[in-house]
């Protein structure tokens, strides 16, 4: 048995060709990530395509560089601690998602003045039950 | 390899156990800049005006991506110290552990610079919504990029001890390092690109 794990953990040390391979990977990634920022994808495209691409990149970092894809296969729970705190993250962005919805994008242009616009009022606590008000009464 | 056999027995090995809890403050590291990226998101999303697209226009994109490609091969000369001291090759750990240093340091100088470009603007994190989000976000990481070094430095002081059968502090160190080139990675483009 533990000539089998030899093996594996063999073929898994003595190659360091993953390696070069994935920091190729990497630096045109970031060659194609900075490329992508010039063109012109419409508001959502170049979003969505320069998160794609860190997120392709960071699975390369994690998988190969930090060994997940090889320690992962042994210790399942290693897995688990990666996947329940990316699960946490979205559900903080989800959980902040109708203040986003409501109040962001153009729908945005139609409410009041928020504390970030710099107004110079100190009446902004004030304002904002008024703000949501206003809101449903559209 | 004498340390294989030792590693499977129905205990789980110091360096499994290492790992695991390196792995759980990773997780706690995650959503601590998560809290952040999650604000930037809200607030940008929510930003009708130009605040957080002139701020963006305003960083400098070839410096952070400069930056970008620091950390990578930052990672990559890290992971080869990994690699070094499984194999027992000080010399080579050695090497790879002070050019993963010095690629930590060449990070902090390069942000120095970017910092002091916006500070002679007068746009410190005060400026505006934009520029607190960045510094916070990249103040954080710097933080972590310098905590970085110095774990690294004392491995480096302690490399005359790693064998290919005890290797665990530089392992878990090079954990905490590629964190460091993940959140960088997940930075760069939102607040410099898209």
């Amino acid at each position: 048995m533990s000539e089998i794990a030899h093996g594996q953990e063999g073929a898994h040390e003595h190659s360091t060709k993953p390696y070069f391979v994935v920091f190729a990977a990497l630096i045109a990634l970031t060659f194609i990530t900075v490329g992508i920022s010039y063109l012109d994808l419409g508001y959502a495209g170049n979003k969505l395509l320069g998160v794609a691409v860190a997120i392709v990149k960071a699975s390369l970092v994690v998988l190969i560089f930090m060994h997940m894809k090889a320690d992962g296969k042994k210790d399942k729970y290693l897995v688990v601690a990666v996947v329940f705190p990316l699960c946490l993250f979205t559900l903080i962005v989800m959980s902040n998602f109708p203040d986003v919805v409501f109040r962001g994008g153009d729908n945005a242009r139609h409410f009041e003045p928020g504390p970030w616009d710099n107004v110079g009022h100190k009446t902004d606590a004030g304002a904002k039950p008024a703000d949501g008000h206003e809101g449903h009464g559209h | 390899m004498a340390h294989v056999a030792e590693a499977h027995t129905d205990h789980p090995s110091s360096l499994d156990i290492s790992k695991f809890g390196m792995w759980l403050f990773l997780a706690s590291e995650v959503m601590f800049f998560a809290g952040f990226i999650a604000a930037y998101i809200v607030l940008r999303t929510a930003d009708r005006g130009e605040v957080f697209s002139h701020g963006q226009h305003g960083l400098n994109k070839m410096l952070a991506a400069l930056n970008t490609a620091i950390l990578i091969f930052s990672s990559f000369t890290m992971v080869m110290a990994v690699h070094n001291s499984k194999q027992g090759n000080l010399a080579k750990l050695r090497q790879n552990l002070i050019l993963t240093i010095l690629c930590g340091f060449g990070f902090m100088v390069i942000k120095f610079i970017e910092y002091k470009a916006k500070f002679d603007l007068g746009h410190g994190p005060g400026f505006d919504l934009f520029y607190a989000t960045y510094f916070t976000l990249t103040g954080f990481h710097g933080l972590h990029v310098l905590a970085g070094m110095i774990a690294l430095g004392i491995v480096l002081a302690n490399a005359g001890k790693f064998t290919p059968q005890y290797n665990t502090p530089v392992e878990v160190t090079g954990l905490y390092w590629h964190l460091v080139d993940l959140v960088w990675i997940f930075l760069f483009p939102i607040l410099y690109l898209i």
